[in-house]
């Protein structure tokens, strides 16, 4: 795409309040993920204190049941979260991507054999497939992004190859036809560009989704328990029944909000991404060139 | 006419297929002839004009000349060689050697794409093994080579930066980069303004000079084909009912719709009033297995036996070839000078 269009794309964006909302809201987690290490109060592993303390001035969320502070795992947390959403989102993506274009493209009988897996998957079950997964494959990092992004991508491939549809029939692509380049040519260059904005909106959907999916799988006990993440949190806290006691108050409710707003986040963000994409939601029009 | 033919088409058909019927169980596929049975040859270094109105199978044709859509059946010989039965890899060997120009230069530019990865694209295709300093000059030339002077200023611009000639113009410098034997314009001029057409056909026609080039020129204005072909085909319904120099066909067309296309042109007045002497007004069905003439329905002239028996291209002098079964009984002559006989012979 030229970048003038990039440039309009960022006005639209700009304009938006929501869309600013939630860029605000990412920015701010993604820093408290960067800077994790010198912003918390304390190392989330060490045992700092008592077990079970309540909120005071040394440790404001309180400690854990082996006395760990919980703002330090949340904060700790945060990277975690984040990272297995954005990994996880960009894997989805990508195979959606993939599956989509070559769908998209090719046409015929290849289009209507991988549409039908993608019915397949977008029909299954998804909760418990995933929990047999997760608890098959075993609990760690790389296997929770594996079983979001293998049970997420469907989604992304339907609506890109209904954007390769409509790319396909532009001028551009039949002149590449007729010049003789090949087909890794046309599509990286011609096709794949006009899917980049849907794709990249997207992401962002799948990033939240990837987001509550690692929470409720860490919360269920399959998440990896050497990389706390606010689900492993909100799973201890449920294993030593803090919903009963006055405890949910700091280390319940935290890790949800957490949760919450970071969601609305890429809600918003993605919203305003497909105000760009279609340009029938711009309230204020803009002359376009 | 010694020259040897660059490419012999031999009965070209496409059907495509239509789904006719609301419900699931009358739903049937109707074929459409898009392309009927058509055989025509290009001498090299000639330009051969298909002229038709819309929906007749013109740009289909190219097309499949171009190998961007498959036939049905038939035989297309590019010096010699059937392009039909080539695989895509073989296929794509040929492809330097001809080349298409499309109707519309604002959908055939890549908007995100400059001037530059435009032409750099069909050489990245199809010639290996240069460096990128040789790519880049081989593209300031092709620049040059259609009038946009100097080729720095045009280089990296987007096609969004440039005037709907100026993007044609690119379009004609992307099918020549690699110096093609053959050239497929479809309608180049009939989106641009009329006052940069005779700039672009021009252009074309010094190219064609220059490079020596054998062109296919689609179009359906008369006046343009009489200007840049040499020999001129007329086709109707998928059917090519007229093919001849442009000299004859315009000075003397033969087939009834040959006749109203020019009548149109020469003198839109005389036209009008005499329609109905000229041209029929008739519903055309693409869908209906024809059994007779395909212009039967429309034809001034026609008689019975034109419902039952189809006309084949029938040679009538040198290279002019007419589709239609009842010539004797078509009076000679443009119709406004048989209107004028006529008159004349009234108030005689």
């Amino acid at each position: 795409m030229d970048k003038q269009k990039w440039k309009h794309y960022l006005t639209v964006f700009t304009n938006n309040n929501l869309g600013m909302i939630g860029i605000a809201i990412l920015l701010f987690y993604i820093f408290i993920a960067l800077f994790a290490p010198l912003i918390s109060p304390y190392d989330p592993t060490a045992r700092v204190g008592a077990p079970f303390l309540s909120p005071n001035s040394n440790f404001l969320l309180g400690t854990n049941d082996v006395g760990q502070d919980i703002l330090s795992e949340l904060i700790h947390g945060t990277r975690i979260s984040i990272l297995i959403g954005i990994i996880a989102a960009f894997l989805s993506v990508a195979i959606g991507c993939l599956i989509g274009i070559i769908a998209g493209y090719y046409g015929g009988k290849i289009d209507n054999f991988l549409m039908r897996v993608v019915d397949l998957v977008l029909v299954i079950p998804f909760l418990p497939l995933m929990i047999l997964l997760a608890a098959f494959i075993g609990p760690s990092f790389w296997n929770i992004i594996f079983v979001i992004s293998v049970l997420t991508w469907a989604g992304p491939a339907r609506v890109i190859r209904s954007q390769v549809l409509t790319v396909k029939t532009k001028g551009y692509v039949e002149a590449a036809r007729s010049i003789g380049s090949k087909v890794s040519t046309i599509l990286s260059k011609h096709i794949l560009p006009g899917v980049v904005p849907i794709a990249l909106s997207q992401f962002v959907l799948a990033a939240s989704q990837a987001i509550l999916i690692e929470a409720s799988l860490s919360f269920l006990g399959l998440g990896d328990p050497f990389n706390k993440s606010w689900g492993t949190v909100l799973y201890y806290a449920q294993a030593r029944s803090a919903f009963l006691t006055d405890a949910w108050l700091w280390w319940i409710l935290p890790p949800g909000i957490l949760i919450t707003v970071l969601v609305i986040g890429f809600a918003f963000t993605g919203y305003s991404m497909e105000e760009i994409l279609d340009p029938r939601l711009r309230k204020g029009r803009k002359s376009n060139e | 006419m010694s020259k040897e033919n660059l490419i012999e088409v031999k009965n070209l058909n496409k059907t495509f297929t239509k789904k006719v019927g609301r419900h699931f169980f009358n739903r049937k596929n109707v074929p459409i002839h898009a392309v009927n049975n058509i055989s025509i040859e290009i001498k090299k270094g000639e330009t051969l004009g298909i002229i038709g109105e819309s929906g007749c199978g013109k740009t289909t044709t190219a097309r499949m000349l171009l190998r961007l859509q498959k036939e049905t059946h038939g035989e297309i010989l590019f010096n010699g060689t059937d392009l039909c039965k080539l695989n895509e890899r073989e296929t794509s060997k040929f492809l330097p050697n001809m080349q298409m120009i499309f109707q519309d230069p604002y959908d055939t530019l890549n908007p995100g794409m400059r001037v530059v990865d435009l032409l750099m694209e069909p050489i990245n295709a199809h010639m290996k093994g240069i460096s990128h300093n040789e790519k880049i000059e081989i593209i300031k030339e092709s620049i040059e080579a259609i009038d946009l002077k100097p080729a720095e200023r045009f280089m990296y611009r987007y096609p969004h930066e440039l005037s709907g000639g100026q993007r044609q113009r690119i379009a004609i410098a992307r099918a020549i980069i690699l110096k093609p034997d053959f050239i497929a314009a479809d309608e180049p001029t009939s989106m641009l303004d009329v006052s940069v057409r005779a700039g672009i056909l021009n252009l074309l026609l010094k190219l064609k000079k220059q490079m020596g080039l054998t062109m296919l020129f689609i179009t359906h204005d008369l006046t343009t084909a009489s200007y840049m072909c040499d020999r001129i085909a007329v086709m109707y319904q998928g059917e090519v009912v007229e093919v001849g120099n442009t000299e004859k066909i315009i000075r003397n067309p033969s087939h009834p719709y040959t006749r109203a296309l020019v009548s149109v042109v020469t003198d839109l007045n005389h036209f009008i009033e005499n329609r109905d002497r000229i041209i029929l007004d008739g519903e055309v069905d693409a869908t209906i297995e024809k059994k007779g003439c395909i212009f039967v329905h429309r034809c001034p002239f026609r008689e019975e036996h034109c419902f039952h028996d189809p006309p084949s291209l029938v040679t009538q002098q040198g290279d002019h070839q007419v589709a239609c079964s009842c010539l004797d009984k078509i009076p000679s002559g443009l119709p406004k000078d048989q209107s004028l006989q006529q008159q004349n012979s009234h108030s005689i």
